[in-house]
């Protein structure tokens, strides 16, 4: 019998002790390679949020009650609306130290026009825009025309669809790439569009959302602070010289969620390392165990003419068989795990998530796949060197008496 | 022995997805009195987890080796089928955010995909069995 049918042989002669190792491994594998992935998940999401503001400071009116709402809009996605006067972005423009600004508007859609849910509609402007075009780029480099969106990666519409908004058939021209959070589930379109979505709404009779129009009104103001200047500085100055308006640095914005993360991303860690440690001390203890029980069956193989190097080879390969399976298995379980419960994940952690590329992924399941390769072998090393060394005519004797 | 947990395993898997379409992982609820897409599309789920949980545990019950490596064919396929129900067949909600998006479509392709593979094992080990018996 070659040394691959005797290793296969063992590991399904004794199924109930081969599933319980196979379970080992594959937790392990699973913990380090689906930890991995989340981590990186969340931590893609909070970057991707932070480039894609593209502002260093957000002024909204103080209605908006401090930076919660707006954090809310952004992170999570929650549909709401908020106005100040037009004004407004004059006064900004005599501030010292902001060298773009660029307003939208916010307007929500009733939920019965999109079969199941509000939709957050923002109105920018192309000309000044400096949060949302640098998006729009990959997939539409055209100026937006009357009754045309872009839509966030979250919505199910795709490219030259119809978008019903109040009863107005709008067509989606382009789709965001994802980010990963709140961004994702709104509605982008220019003012005249949004003036003519509010005269469809009046004429519906949904009044509480068109009093105020984008000619009058705008709902926050995107800032990029000139080169030199200090954003913190410029902040409270804008805070101090214009009145009913609430400047808020962006970074400040995602202080909160990135203080979340690492405490997450700390938890994370623990885990991992618990779950290693643990794993490779319950193979330890297994594999001499084993070594034990099978004292007997080992002498015989000595005796029918197996070399020392042979049985340690023997043990070794059978761990590392082992190891392979549950580590496989591992890595698929917590694929099926993450991957299609992402959404679910992200929306129960109530943090952005964004997954990593394909390279990424692949990397981190390598990582846990050579993790549990190397655990296994190593703590059936000292088995197998015991084994080798055991004193074949002993170990029968005890058997015979 | 493998075949009996095979079987166990399919009703299991199939008993999960019909309960589960409207427990714990069900699609989104009525919004204004008006049911919304998913909602259909969790019917449709129910409707094909209940025929399977029947091919299951008639795939238990029964000991003939043919009919029961048959009941498993159909199982694969019906089950290879259940995993496109959830918004390529029917349609979900337009927000990939909500409960038809995060919980139901993952959970149905799973838990599908799981069955699928577990019948399709089946119906391997049945072929095998059956070409066995015969060469004897």
């Amino acid at each position: 019998m070659s040394i691959k049918k005797l290793l296969l042989k063992s590991i399904t002669g004794r199924p109930l002790r081969s599933l319980a190792l196979l379970f080992i491994c594959a937790i392990m594998s699973g913990a380090v390679y689906g930890g991995a992935v989340v981590w990186a998940s969340l931590d893609n999401g909070i970057s991707s949020l932070e480039k894609r503001l593209g502002a260093d400071i957000i002024v909204v009116p103080k209605s908006a009650g401090e930076k919660t709402k707006l954090e809310e809009m952004l992170l999570q996605g929650t549909v709401g609306y908020f106005y100040m006067d037009k004004s407004v972005s004059d006064e900004l423009d005599k501030i010292d130290g902001v060298e773009k600004q660029s307003s939208q508007y916010f307007l929500v859609s009733a939920s019965s026009e999109c079969c199941s849910a509000k939709v957050q509609i923002i109105g920018f402007d192309e000309d000044t825009d400096i949060s949302v075009k640098p998006w729009l780029q990959n997939s539409y480099s055209k100026r937006l025309g009357q009754n045309e969106i872009i839509v966030g990666s979250k919505l199910t519409t795709k490219v030259g669809q119809i978008f019903k908004l109040y009863g107005v058939e709008c067509k989606a021209v382009g789709k965001l790439e994802s980010t990963g959070t709140g961004v994702d589930t709104a509605v982008y379109a220019s003012s005249d569009t949004v003036k003519g979505l509010i005269r469809a709404a009046q004429s519906k009779g949904i009044s509480v959302l068109s009093k105020q129009s984008p000619d009058d009104v705008i709902s926050s103001v995107y800032i990029k602070v000139r080169e030199g200047y200090d954003i913190d500085e410029v902040t409270a100055k804008i805070n101090l010289d214009i009145d009913g308006v609430q400047a808020v640095r962006t970074r400040s914005m995602i202080t909160g969620t990135a203080d979340k993360l690492s405490v997450l991303s700390a938890g994370i860690t623990i885990l991992i390392a618990a779950v290693c440690i643990l794993s490779a001390v319950i193979m330890l203890v297994v594999f001499t165990a084993l070594a034990n029980e099978r004292k007997g069956e080992f002498a015989l193989l000595r005796v029918i003419g197996f070399s020392r190097a042979r049985l340690a080879r023997q043990v070794l390969g059978e761990a590392f068989v082992i190891c392979v399976i549950g580590a496989l298995a591992g890595i698929a379980a917590a694929s099926a795990a993450v991957f299609p419960f992402g959404a679910l994940i992200e929306k129960k952690a109530d943090l952005p998530m964004l997954s990593p590329g394909i390279l990424s992924v692949t990397g981190y399941a390598l990582i846990a796949f050579s993790a549990v390769c190397v655990t296994g072998p190593l703590a059936s090393a000292y088995s197998a060197y015991r084994l080798s060394r055991i004193d074949t005519g002993r170990i029968l004797r005890e058997g015979d008496s | 022995m493998k075949r009996t947990i095979l079987g166990l395993a399919q009703g299991v898997a199939a008993l999960v997805l019909t309960i589960g379409a409207f427990t714990f992982f069900k699609a989104c609820g009525g919004m204004d009195g008006k049911f919304m897409a998913c909602h259909w599309a969790q019917n449709a789920v129910v409707l094909v987890g209940i025929v399977l949980t029947v091919l299951a545990l008639a795939r238990i019950v029964l000991r003939d080796d043919n009919i029961r490596t048959g009941l498993s064919i159909g199982i694969f396929a019906l089950s290879a089928a259940a995993a496109f129900i959830p918004g390529t067949a029917i349609n979900l909600c337009m927000m990939k955010d909500m409960a038809c998006h995060t919980a139901f479509k993952p959970a149905v392709i799973v838990i599908s995909v799981l069955l699928a593979v577990l019948s399709l094992a089946d119906v391997i080990a049945g072929f095998v069995l059956i070409g066995k018996k015969r060469s004897q």
